[in-house]
């Protein structure tokens, strides 16, 4: 299996992909962490002031995940490819176990959604720290229970990263389960949860879930406990990844 | 290693995509050491067999054998077999020589080895470039090189000349050639009987997924008898009255515009045919047994019905 997750990673590193998204999230995380720095004092915002643990567990844990959609998307991108460049016949060819390499890519993907994670954590704690000592709140990454939202946080990462390599299994054609993946991500769940009226089941969506576990609190928004966002998160993984192998390992490679 | 580590068995394999039978029942083996070609025209179920022995596709019905091995449960699949299946299956993205290392990682091979089969495949020059560049002919030598990285007893090849130029396919012959004279069992598929007449030793004829011949290629020449050439000015008179005495319509060829070519009868009956129904011959004589000609006859004589969708 070491070795499995060694080619998951070869592959992934020869070609650029991976590079160009995680510039990407760290341009996002960056430029939501510097609007919710600049805005905070906006009387008519729905975060919590920066000087209360609520805030600064918000903004620790909102710009970082709000680069989870391309951890997904390169994880779907990542299983998709070989199906749309025939390599999964190469790819079954080593290893006929196809359970075997559908379980590399998530351990591999997974392993990959905790680096952009812990990078764009990096990002938002070089803006944040500086600008928000200047600003008079000096904040303390092992205080006011910014660890268990970090790591919350990181979590989440492996879980879109799970959530794309289940979806991509799923699906197998790269342009679906891309653009299924961000019309959820960016269309259907924002709908969805600006609802108040839909409020007791959409708090259980992957969205709301994940901000439920990284202790994200907003003022017009009503979330799960963390350890309940994290079991939902970790159900759909569950049920998205054992079906997508289940399928991978059934269909036949043409 | 056992002798029959490089058995190939098939048995009763079947397998329909929705409600065309792509194979059935087929039946046959491929003996350890041996280079057999694999033929049958398009559609005959060529590419859904070997992908049914290589494990990617699941058959209806039967089992396919490597070394009395399914291919799933071989211990190291990609150092016993070794497959091109088809061109172009490769990321763009990625150099040659970055493919090749990813399956070096997955088999725990060296590094080093993805540079010897690129030597071997003869692509040690662009090895650094990203493979949306390559040829078709680089392509498949690509594929060749990432077959053999494990140094398989057992290559399955599938119209490996596809879409090569004559040097390419002159060189694929002489490569195989070569792996063969090491013991390797070879099974090479083509549709076209010429492409591998040189190379192979046995063949395994299909024609709508079942088996229409196997046996040594040099069997396959004494099978329809002697072929005859003819000319005469009434090639469409000569060929109904052939066809009046039995012969099959598949086995008469017009090769020009007053030239008939027919298997499977003698100069004499075609003669005395001819003399009988006043048909004038310009010429006639044996021809040397045409290997293509039989082929044809064995892939067309069986059913002549439309073949099923290519691709199968």
């Amino acid at each position: 299996m070491r070795r499995l997750i060694a080619g998951e990673f070869r592959k992934l590193f020869a070609t650029r992909l991976w590079l160009w998204l995680l510039l990407a999230a760290m341009a996002i995380a960056g430029l939501y962490a510097s609007l919710q720095i600049a805005f905070s004092d906006d009387p008519d915002t729905w975060t919590m002031p920066l000087s209360t643990s609520d805030g600064q567990q918000t903004l620790f844990a909102a710009a970082p995940s709000a680069a989870n959609p391309l951890i997904a998307v390169l994880a779907a991108i990542g299983i998709t490819g070989e199906y749309r460049h025939r390599t999964a016949t190469t790819t079954f060819l080593a290893t006929p176990h196809r359970a075997r390499v559908i379980g590399a890519k998530l351990l591999a993907y997974a392993a990959v959604g905790v680096g952009y994670a812990l990078v764009c954590t990096a990002v938002v704690t070089a803006i944040a720290v500086p600008w928000l000592s200047a600003k008079g709140i000096e904040v303390s990454l092992t205080g006011n229970g910014l660890p268990g939202t970090i790591a919350g946080g990181i979590a989440a990462a492996a879980v879109y990263a799970l959530i794309g390599v289940g979806l991509g299994a799923l699906l197998r054609e790269q342009v679906a389960t891309v653009v299924g993946l961000l019309i959820y991500l960016f269309v259907l769940e924002p709908i969805l949860t600006s609802l108040p009226a839909l409020d007791s089941w959409t708090r259980y969506l992957p969205g709301p879930a994940d901000n439920a576990l990284t202790g994200i609190s907003l003022t017009n928004q009503q979330y799960l406990q963390p350890w309940q966002g994290g079991l939902a998160l970790a159900s759909y993984c569950l049920v998205i990844a054992v079906t997508g192998t289940y399928l991978a390992t059934r269909k036949d490679v043409t | 290693m056992t002798d029959d580590e490089g058995r190939i068995l098939v048995s009763g394999l079947t397998k329909s995509f929705g409600r065309v039978k792509a194979v059935d029942g087929l039946t046959f083996t491929v003996e350890q050491g041996s280079i057999t070609g694999f033929l049958g025209p398009n559609g005959a179920g060529k590419t859904t067999t070997l992908r049914m022995l290589l494990g990617l596709v699941r058959p209806d019905a039967g089992a396919a054998t490597i070394g009395g091995r399914r291919y799933a449960d071989l211990r190291a699949p990609n150092s016993t077999v070794g497959a091109v299946l088809e061109a172009a299956a490769f990321h763009p993205g990625r150099t040659g020589r970055a493919h090749l290392r990813i399956y070096c990682a997955i088999n725990g091979y060296p590094h080093s080895r993805a540079d010897e089969v690129l030597e071997l495949v003869g692509l040690t020059g662009a090895a650094g470039r990203p493979v949306r560049g390559y040829s078709l002919g680089m392509r498949q030598r690509l594929a060749l090189a990432t077959a053999l990285l494990g140094d398989p007893r057992v290559l399955v090849l599938d119209e490996p000349a596809n879409g090569l130029d004559p040097e390419g396919i002159a060189w694929m012959r002489r490569l195989l050639r070569d792996l063969a004279a090491g013991g390797r069992t070879v099974l090479v598929s083509s549709h076209v009987l010429s492409e591998v007449q040189q190379l192979v030793d046995h063949v395994v004829i299909i024609n709508r997924g079942r088996c229409v011949r196997q046996g040594p290629l040099h069997e396959l020449a004494d099978l329809h008898g002697p072929v005859v050439s003819v000319r005469t000015p009434q090639p469409d008179r000569l060929h109904e009255a052939l066809t009046g005495t039995g012969v099959a319509p598949s086995r008469i060829t017009r090769t020009g515009p007053s030239q008939l070519r027919v298997t499977g009868v003698h100069t004499d009956e075609v003669g005395e045919l001819a003399f009988a129904e006043r048909i004038p011959l310009l010429w006639l004589a044996t021809e040397p047994s045409d290997l293509e000609q039989v082929f044809f006859t064995l892939t067309n004589e069986q059913q002549p019905a439309p073949a099923v969708p290519t691709g199968a």
